[in-house]
């Protein structure tokens, strides 16, 4: 597999990726600019602007999603070929050792051997049923063997999926926020590969065969059960439509009892504050019950097709021993064959019972797969033209050039005509309104998406001849929304530079001021940033995220302020580390706070994707324009936007 | 057999509807006997010569036992789900009347992602245990029974040979979980620990790529993920014996049965009816084994999430409702509210959160208490609200120590306004009207209206029938607020409560609600809790706190003029011009 941004996916399947690509990107490309637009490189916080709604429609990534699931089984030609063969020897070993006892006893009644020739038969009997409980477990461990390599493979498909559209959007959410569903979807999959998927191969080729050794005996009693297989086998489809309608009602109303609970787990401060306990448990008991109710209806269904499936076994049984019966009376079948013939017949539905059980899970992974393919086959959103990088180092002088962006075509553009420029070891304070093409100018810089008209360059190179490993290697960024790994300060800080000796990341550490809380934390540099770094203050995540960039001392730096949430103290410590970090290099600052503007040795003001205006906060201020018209909206030293 | 005493104490009473599923079981079951002893008794006849004619009845006999087993199957599956329903609808309301015993408190101490896991994921995983495997577990202890019973009677040697495999599939499988439980608990622990890293570098993917990381990091998990396979590989081999030896049992026993039987035949030591029975009916014995072991599994998850469950159900209150509460007097407009040398630590936490505090404050007074975050200002909010106890000193309103007044009434004596209002899945109407179910509209629109809310909910087009919450409309921090605001008002509690009630807020949205909050505030005993000082410097009194003790108090004027802590708070905040 390629270990780049390239997708992974063979020849054979990007045909159809491309069309699930092209159903969907109307949708959830749709998405993306809400999105990005006011929100720079974070994973965290859902903006306002984002409309959850959107997420159950989301666009069929493929028709049959639960077909894309099967070719990937043969990436494992060997492991297919074992699994199918152990589940053959497991089920051909268990009809033959009942068939065989059926022919003993059919030997014994008629007497047409001896008691002594029966012996062999019996230890033969014996061997056979040993041999089919081996073969069994050899089965459970192939199939759990393929089934957990597929796992890993899906597993880094989504990885790659998500690496090719991180930070946009898809199904109308978040990238890092799909990535708990998709993870959870892959477990699904394994019953899937493991109990599923080849289980069916195995359950047709045995009742193939055990009507062959039938026909064998004679043609009526094997087509007698070929005609009752047939229709066990298209039990789950007779009522298929039915089942899907249902399956879906469930799952909905499974998803509206979990936003209940979350409602009461969430706002259980309010409940209990505003003595609305009472009524809560009230609402609770009647989704439980509404839930109930669809769980019935399902149960129903699924009660009605297993006695179908139990009546059609008795009615095989009783047709092949009627006619077996009438076969005996004609002579046409030795009176010896005759219990052997009617429990081969009753044999042969054992498989094809146990498969029609496990269609009913189907559609839960039919669900789960959709939203994995949804994934797996987004097309990466920016395209290396060059592996190579620039033969000498360039200029830190960033350049803004005529640059035109929209995210989809379907929106207004979110920059046009934009140029401006950030000298070398200068700090470019970029304002405006949310959605006024900031970010915009971060994501380009990091070259997460490329230009439509104009250029973005980097010491005179356009970003888009230079490889994106480049690109993010010349630039660092500080998010707003730091999002910090489950793993030590200190790993967390080298994350920019693997290489980097524990002495550089303290130094990085120092300058960030981090160690003045490291020293305090339960294991220092070594302790655990917790699940989504829960346990560290908001601006103590800034500040490991600036000793991240420190670390990696990258010449353009992009540093997006955080809005609020930051008491005094360690605002001081923040803005000490922010002038640290900004030191010598080149810097896009995407700034609130009027301190932080007023820091900056120049100012754009963008406008709907333009730059409105420029200079120096004096300057600025001093005119009537956009800049003070912002100024004037200020509260508390934030110069923003009003969210309403 | 895994028949949990606790498990069954979970449920509550569901001896009737469980014996309703086992008796359906064992109708399934005799129907299943009826089918075998019918088969016998024509193969019988078929066997010594008869033609097929002689056996029309018990043909139709055969079809009978069809039909019937046919409306049982049907019934079987209705009586399990209400088996189930019964179970998790009792479970489900137990477990969230302790939540809301244990009160917010207890999630600042858990993670509520836990807490929801167990209310819906657990208790759906109980469903299988209830509705499935007592059932089964049940009928395989009579149903296979009766029958051996019955061939007893026929021919104790194949009984005998049947009873053994019975108890291998039984036991054999069992010994093994115990042999494998440990190793397998820390296999799957380690796959759930890869699991959990692949979400959290799939999560954090923006910053892998921004850092050039995602190759690289992607690498690591594939090879981790090659590596925990290999042993979880090694660890099924010996965990999947117990599918070979339920297998092995499964077909063993009639297997044996039969070939010996078909061997004494031939001797002439039993006769050929009683052969047919064992081979027909020793099938039926191991039909609900088989159907046993199916739903161990599924049975199992229950009892690992009754683990999850009963934890829930078994933690202490963090505080008691006092056995003879003393009504909070009623009718003043504004009481007094005082903290008396109050000490405060966290249960998990080795430092006190609040030291000795002590702070008084007087009939329908503002104060606002500021300080670093961890400084134990929100902490001071959780014990006026009672979700913990002190461990020193007291909290009273008018004089009642609060360990005296009963929770309901303490909480409907005090309205809280916090930094990330919920907003519950419903309209905007019914979340305004959380703080007074049975507000005229008139007086929601009042309150919506002092909230400066009104004009943005009359300009939705579902105006105040506009869904909120999880799946509808998603209102901004600013826009959330003042719906908190509207509640708090319409709730008209005599203490208020503006927990970083602006912090969350920017820029031109934060005026519109300190002007709401300024409407709340009169006439009520206020207590502010923010970090941002520009919002509280018209309090009439600031209370400066730091590592858990108060540093200084006063007017916004007094305390500038001292030069402290708060001046030099205020200077680093404001560099504004």
């Amino acid at each position: 597999m390629n270990d780049r941004t390239v997708s992974p996916q063979t020849a054979s399947d990007q045909a159809a990726s491309d069309q699930a690509a092209s159903d969907q990107a109307a949708s959830d490309q749709a998405a993306s600019d809400q999105t990005a637009s006011d929100q720079t490189v974070s994973d965290q916080t859902v903006p306002a602007a984002v409309d959850v709604r959107r997420e159950p429609a989301d666009p069929g990534a493929s028709r049959r999603p639960i077909l894309s699931l099967v070719p990937l089984v043969f990436r494992h030609p060997a492991l297919v070929v074992l699994t199918i063969l152990s589940g053959l020897l497991s089920h051909g070993f268990g009809v033959a050792s009942a068939a065989l006892g059926a022919w003993l006893v059919g030997e014994a009644v008629t007497g047409a051997s001896p008691a002594d020739a029966l012996t062999t038969p019996v230890v033969l009997l014996l061997a056979t049923v040993v041999a089919a409980a081996l073969a069994r477990w050899w089965q459970m461990w192939v199939a759990h063997d393929l089934a957990y390599r597929l796992l890993a493979d899906l597993r880094i498909r989504l990885f790659d999926g998500l690496e090719r559209r991180a930070p946009g959007y898809l199904l109308g959410r978040r990238t890092g926020d799909l990535a708990g569903t998709v993870m959870a979807d892959v477990e699904t999959t394994e019953w899937f590969y493991a109990h599923t998927v080849l289980d069916y191969v195995v359950a047709a080729l045995v009742a193939v065969g055990a009507t062959g050794v039938l026909f064998v005996f004679h043609p009526m009693p094997a087509l007698a059960v070929a005609v009752f297989l047939i229709l066990l086998a298209t039990v789950p489809v007779w009522l298929a439509r039915q089942a899907d309608a249902q399956g879906r009602r469930l799952r909905e109303e499974l998803g509206v009892l979990g936003a209940e609970v979350v409602d009461g787990v969430q706002g259980l401060r309010e409940l209990v504050t505003f003595g609305r306990g009472t009524d809560y448990l009230h609402r609770l008991g009647e989704r439980t019950r509404a839930l109930q109710r669809r769980q019935l209806a399902y149960g129903r269904r699924a009660g009605l097709e297993q006695a179908a499936t139990d009546a059609l076994v008795a009615g095989g049984l009783t047709t092949v021993l009627v006619l077996a019966a009438s076969l005996v009376a004609q002579g046409d079948l030795p009176m010896a064959m005759l219990p052997a013939v009617v429990v081969l017949a009753v044999s042969a539905f054992g498989p094809v019972i146990e498969v029609t059980g496990t269609a009913r899970s189907l559609g839960q992974i039919r669900a789960a797969s959709q939203r994995i393919f949804a994934v797996t086959r987004q097309r990466a959103q920016v395209v290396d033209r060059s592996a190579e990088p620039p033969d000498g180092p360039l200029s830190p002088h960033v350049e803004f050039d005529g640059v035109s962006f929209t995210y989809t075509e379907d929106r207004p553009p979110a920059l046009s005509d934009c140029t401006f420029e950030i000298r070398p070891g200068e700090t470019v304070a970029l304002v405006g309104h949310s959605g006024a093409g900031k970010s915009t100018c971060a994501h380009l810089l990091m070259r997460f998406w490329d230009v439509n008209g104009g250029a973005v360059r980097i010491g005179g190179a356009d970003l888009r001849d230079l490889p994106q490993s480049h690109v993010r290697d010349l630039v660092s960024v500080v998010p707003q929304d730091v999002y910090l790994f489950n793993r030590s300060v200190m790993e967390n800080i080298r994350l920019g530079r693997p290489e980097a000796t524990d002495e550089e990341v303290r130094e990085a550490a120092r300058q960030a001021r981090v160690d003045e809380f490291a020293a305090g934390l339960p294991n220092g540099y070594d302790t655990l940033c917790g699940e989504r770094g829960a346990q560290l203050s908001g601006g103590q995540r800034q500040r490991i995220a600036i000793a991240r960039a420190l670390v990696r001392d990258s010449p353009v730096l992009i540093l997006d302020e955080a809005v609020s949430n930051l008491d005094a103290e360690n605002e001081e410590a923040l803005q000490a580390a922010i002038r640290n970090v900004r030191h010598g290099r080149t810097t896009l600052l995407i700034a609130h706070r009027l301190s932080t503007i007023r820091s900056a040795d120049r100012i754009i003001v963008l406008r709907q994707g333009r730059v409105a205006e420029e200079g120096t906060h004096d300057e600025l201020a001093g005119t009537s324009g956009e800049y003070r018209r912002l100024l004037a909206h200020q509260t508390g030293g934030i110069v923003d936007v009003g969210d309403d | 057999m895994m028949v949990h005493r606790r498990l069954l104490a979970l449920a509550g009473d569901i001896r009737r509807p469980l014996a309703l599923n086992i008796l359906l079981g064992l109708a399934v079951t005799a129907s299943y006997i009826a089918q075998g002893l019918l088969v016998a008794q024509i193969l019988a006849r078929l066997l010594t010569g008869q033609g097929i004619e002689s056996s029309v009845g018990l043909l139709v006999g055969l079809a009978a036992a069809v039909a019937v087993r046919l409306v049982l199957l049907l019934l079987a599956e209705t009586a399990a789900q209400r088996t189930a329903h019964a179970v998790k609808e009792r479970v489900r309301a137990r477990l969230f009347a302790k939540l809301l015993a244990l009160g917010p408190g207890y999630l600042t101490l858990r993670r509520s992602g836990d807490v929801r896991t167990v209310l819906v994921d657990g208790v759906e995983a109980l469903e299988a245990y209830y509705s499935r495997y007592l059932p089964t577990a049940a009928i395989c202890l009579l149903g296979p029974l009766s029958i051996l019973a019955y061939l007893a009677t026929r021919d104790p040697l194949s009984v005998l040979l049947i009873a053994v495999f019975i108890v291998v599939v039984l036991i054999g499988p069992r010994l093994l979980d115990r042999l494998v439980a440990s190793t397998g608990e820390k296999h799957w622990g380690a796959y759930g620990r890869l699991s959990s890293d692949y979400l959290d570098v799939m999560q954090g993917m923006t910053t892998l790529k921004a850092f050039n990381a995602a190759g690289r990091e992607r690498a690591t998990l594939k090879t981790r993920a090659e590596d925990l396979r290999h042993a979880t590989m090694k660890h099924l081999g010996v965990s999947l014996v117990d599918s070979g030896v339920t297998t092995l049992g499964l077909l063993a026993g009639p297997a044996l049965a039969v070939g010996v039987g078909a061997l004494r035949l031939a001797a002439g030591s039993v006769d050929l009816l009683t052969l047919l029975l064992v081979m027909l009916l020793a099938r039926e014995c191991f039909r609900p084994l088989g159907d046993l072991s199916k739903f161990w599994h599924a049975g199992y998850q229950g009892i690992s999430s009754s683990k999850e469950i009963e934890k829930l159900l078994e933690e202490a209150p963090l505080v008691a409702e006092s056995t003879a509460p003393v009504p909070l007097p009623r009718g003043r407009s504004a009481p007094r509210v005082t903290f008396d040398g109050v000490t405060f630590r966290y249960p998990d936490r080795k430092d006190p959160a609040v030291r000795d505090f002590t702070l008084h404050i007087a009939e329908g007074e503002t104060v606002a208490v500021v300080g670093p975050s961890g400084a134990g200002k929100t902490t001071l909010v959780a014990l006026l609200l009672r979700y913990f106890d002190l461990q020193q000193g007291a909290i009273a309103i008018d004089g009642v120590d609060l360990r005296d007044v009963s929770l309901d009434d303490l909480r409907a004596n005090v309205a809280v306004v916090a930094q990330d209002t919920y907003l519950f899945t419903g309209t905007i109407a019914d979340n305004i009207r959380l703080g007074r179910p049975d507000a005229t509209h008139k007086e929601m629109v009042a309150a919506a209206r002092s909230a400066n809310i009104h004009d943005f909910i009359s300009a939705l087009p579902d105006g105040y029938d506009t869904a909120v919450g999880e799946r509808g409309l998603n209102l901004s921090g600013g826009q959330r607020q003042r719906i908190a605001i509207a509640r708090a008002l319409l709730k008209d509690a005599p203490i208020l409560i503006l927990d970083e009630a602006t912090s969350s807020v920017d820029g031109a949205a934060e005026s519109l609600i300190q002007e709401a909050l300024e409407r709340v505030a009169a006439g009520r005993t206020t207590l502010i809790v923010a970090h941002r000082l520009s919002t509280v410097r018209d309090a009439d009194r600031i209370v400066l706190m730091r590592d858990g003790v108060i540093r200084e108090v006063g007017g916004h004027s007094e305390l500038m003029n001292r030069e402290g802590d708060y001046a030099r708070l205020v200077a680093a905040q404001e560099v504004t011009a």
